[in-house]
């Protein structure tokens, strides 16, 4: 075994005592080695778990003190878990999150024996037969569970994570029909098998999704789902250079979900710092579930239909079912793009209420209940928004353009639900749409 | 049929597979499809798999289905259970897809303060379980014989099959009498449980929600109940004192025989009594004594060893990974009881009345399910409480 430094996390608090550190001495100078600590541990149990919790001492020889920083290293792997596994060379490699050892094989055996036993643990075929027990010492007591604040450390983290209540995402029920009211069938399976799996186990956790309103503490959950899915919800190889996230408002709803480019940070969207407010700290201590999504299937296509979600405060459209990812142009547009073209074939667009607000009596004339609400109307206002605020490049004008094309050709209105919102009715599932 | 798989080990370089690979490789249990989970399995499933509820609300729902009589048959844990010794190291789904390190660093922090706990007598039991419909549902196989070898390496670095395995717990003894404070340590059993068992014919290592390690020691618990029962009875401390420590807990031989009586009475049990040996006693043990020590219902059995189809002391025993329902045509084993107390021990007083009677209260035995007639040997049949007399 090589010699490296003591991790920082060896909390030293039980000093070697002068006998043990005595007997130690008399067992001779020794390299530095695996085979020495055995050796010691073979001789005098005490000696060597004195040695790994206490270290030798700063006016011990310096092989002595290098023998308890090996002491301690071994402490290390033992407590922090390893595996075995063999590199095929003759040797086989003790892994311990970022310590890597190597011995060889011909040793094997013996090394494990003795890793085994400073773990606590016995294997064997016979029973074990120790009813009365044996007597122990603080030190092994301390190699085994760290010391008092060690301990105490580790309960309060049990606590906390016993004690937490897990944090319950779902589905409102108008968005739920929507959803099954046409959306392509990527967009469906995306929510019904992506979503759970990043939920579980997010990479990152942001809240904030908007400056103001009710989703100032709104919330993205990011995370690499194992595959994306297609239409019919077969799977398929997640895109590189991707991550998935959900969009919740702040009571848990989920509104949104996409596939978007990865930043620079593994796990990370792009443009995080400028889109979301701030990094939820404690999302790790957390549990989150997806629910509410019994019975969810797509339904046929439907490209001249957008869709309005009150708790996400946006309109969804798709001109196509080409899986797509989505691109966030600013902040009242996000459009989506083909895997494979990039081509532009549907968008979201965001804060209809406060878009709408602002074209309160214009629009009026727009919203009908049978003709549905003008999509291309809102995506004007938002053109227009930008516009006013001096944030719209070039590039932006042509997306707007292309989009408005598309949305011509198709000719898409809202669903019910975004004039009963407008006119301040209660949105619901849109019966008509789900038949 | 006997089953015999091969496992990862270090001698060769297989890929090694997550806990959250080997539980998507799951498959339904067909057999499962066609006999549902016991009722109160189910039961303690609809707090285990709602998905508002916390850790601690799960762990609440098995320790009571875990002290329900008869949901399983040993009476240590059913004692542990009532006395809240129990510590719980619940993996969900949110674990399972957080991967492997995650998971070693949760069992790591829960083995620690199980162990802390242990230390100072305020626990004794360990569970660790993966909770999840899916895995409950699952078939028994390689995939999830592979799963249990995968949580046992995270558990305790070593994913061996078909052998004991043991870890080791610590209890503090206060000093008294002049005697000084020492630090004694037990091995303790780990052994499997999983939803698979319920019908089945390992029925007694069922447990709702999943599947997972219990671990638990009874010289550690019977040490620990001596101590607590010192604390309060001056007279007693001084008796102990006087009292060799391996004598100190014989108490649990009856207990084991129960337990083992209480699995023979399913319709495929995995483990029976049997009759005692004729004419064998120890020195100075009268067949009388015998009869008081052990109770009606027990002495004629042999307290010296059993018969299973299975050795209890096993882990990640291969026979409860096959699916087939009955028992496998595997000849009995003989099993010893003898890790309690040797066979030629010349005093049977510590196993029963003797000076360990005095440390239980008649509500520890009850808690422990343990029958009238043992109750009799223990001269508990009399016990006044405050509510009545039994």
């Amino acid at each position: 075994m090589s010699k490296k430094q003591a991790p920082e996390d060896v909390v030293v608090d039980v000093s070697m005592k002068p006998e043990a550190l005595q007997k130690l001495l008399e067992q001779g100078e020794r390299p530095a080695t695996l085979h020495s600590l055995m050796e010691v541990y073979q001789v005098d149990p005490e000696v060597y778990l004195q040695l790994a919790v206490g270290g030798a001492g700063p006016d011990s020889p310096r092989w002595a003190q290098e023998l308890g920083e090996l002491a301690a290293r071994v402490r290390v792997i033992v407590r922090r878990g390893y595996e075995v596994q063999s590199n095929g060379n003759g040797k086989v490699k003790v892994v311990s999150g970022e310590i890597v050892e190597q011995v060889a094989k011909k040793e094997a055996e013996e090394v494990l024996a003795f890793l085994r036993d400073l773990n606590g643990v016995t294997v064997g075929r016979e029973p074990v037969r120790d009813f009365a027990g044996r007597q122990a010492s603080e030190a092994e007591v301390v190699f085994a569970l760290g010391t008092a604040s060690d301990r105490e450390a580790a309960r309060r983290r049990v606590e906390t994570r016993m004690a937490a209540d897990p944090v319950l995402l779902r589905l409102s029920s108008e968005d739920k029909a929507a959803v099954a009211a046409g959306m392509p069938g990527y967009v469906v399976y995306g929510l019904l098998y992506c979503a759970p799996e990043v939920i579980r186990a997010p990479t990152v956790v942001f809240e904030g999704l908007r400056g103001e309103g009710r989703l100032k503490r709104g919330r993205a959950y990011c995370g690499v789902p194992k595959n994306a899915y297609d239409n019919d919800g077969n799977p398929v190889p997640r895109p590189d250079k991707m991550v998935y996230v959900i969009y919740t408002d702040a009571e848990g709803y989920v509104f949104d979900w996409d596939w978007v480019r990865e930043g620079e940070k593994p796990g990370f969207p792009c443009g995080y710092e400028e889109r979301f407010a701030r990094e939820v700290e404690a999302w790790r201590q957390q549990d989150f579930r997806l629910a509410g999504l019994d019975g969810l299937r797509p339904g046929e296509f439907r490209k001249g239909q957008a869709w309005f979600s009150q708790r996400g405060d946006c309109v969804f459209w798709y001109s196509s079912d080409s899986p797509t990812f989505a691109e966030r142009l600013n902040e009242d547009l996000t459009v989506f793009r083909t895997f494979d073209t990039q081509e532009v074939v549907g968008s979201k667009c965001k804060n209809i209420t406060r878009i709408v607000s602002d074209l309160q009596n214009a629009v009026a004339a727009l919203l009908s209940p049978r003709e549905g609400t003008d999509v291309g109307a809102l995506l004007a206002r938002s053109l227009i928004r930008q516009a006013e605020k001096g944030a719209l490049e070039e590039e932006d004008l042509q997306v707007y353009h292309g989009l408005y094309g598309r949305l011509r050709q198709s000719g898409a209105s809202a669903d019910r639900n975004l004039y009963l919102y407008l006119h301040g009715g209660q949105v619901e599932p849109d019966r008509e749409l789900v038949n | 049929m006997s089953l015999v798989f091969q496992f990862l080990s270090w001698e060769r370089n297989s890929k090694v597979l997550s806990i959250r690979e080997l539980v998507d490789a799951l498959r339904p249990d067909p057999w499962r499809q066609a006999n549902p989970f016991a009722a109160e399995v189910d039961d303690c499933h609809q707090i285990l798999f709602d998905p508002s509820s916390s850790r601690v609300r799960q762990a609440d729902a098995l320790s009571t289905w875990l002290n329900t009589k008869p949901h399983q048959p040993c009476l240590f844990a059913r004692h542990a259970a009532n006395k809240g010794w129990l510590s719980f190291c619940i993996i969900n789904e949110n674990d399972i897809a957080r991967g492997d390190e995650h998971i070693r660093a949760v069992i790591r922090d829960h083995r620690v303060a199980w162990k802390d706990g242990a230390l100072d007598g305020g626990q004794h039991g360990f569970l660790i379980l993966m909770i999840s419909e899916r895995i409950a549902r699952a078939e028994p196989g390689p995939d999830l014989l592979a799963l249990a070898q995968r949580l046992c390496q995270l558990y305790l670095s070593d994913d061996s099959q078909d052998e004991m395995l043991y870890d080791r717990l610590f209890l503090r003894i206060k000093p008294r009498d002049g005697q000084p404070a020492e630090i004694r340590k037990w091995t303790v059993g780990v052994n499997w449980f999983g939803a698979q068992a319920d019908g089945r014919w390992w029925q007694d290592h069922r447990i709702p929600g999943g599947v997972g390690f219990s671990m638990n020691s009874v010289g550690h618990m019977a040490r620990r109940l001596l101590e607590g029962a010192i604390d309060e009875d001056p007279d007693l401390a001084r008796k102990a004192a006087a009292t060799p420590a391996e004598k100190l807990v014989k108490w649990a031989v009856p207990l084991a025989m129960s337990t083992i009586l209480t699995a023979s009475k399913g319709s495929m049990p995995g483990t029976r009594l049997v009759p005692r040996e004729e004419g064998i006693l120890p020195d100075g043990l009268t067949e009388q004594r015998r009869a008081e020590v052990l109770g009606r219902m027990l002495s004629e059995y042999s307290e010296n060893h059993y018969r299973g189809w299975y050795h209890t002391d096993v882990s990640i025993p291969s026979e409860y990974f096959d699916p087939a329902p009955e028992r496998p045509e595997v000849e009995e084993k003989r099993l010893l009881f003898t890790y309690l107390h040797r066979r030629d021990d010349e005093d049977y007083e510590s196993m029963g009345l003797g000076e360990t009677a005095t440390v239980l209260d008649r509500q520890d035995y009850e808690g422990m399910g343990l029958s009238e007639s043992v109750l009799e040997a223990h001269g508990l049949s009399d016990f006044d409480t405050p509510e009545g007399v039994y």
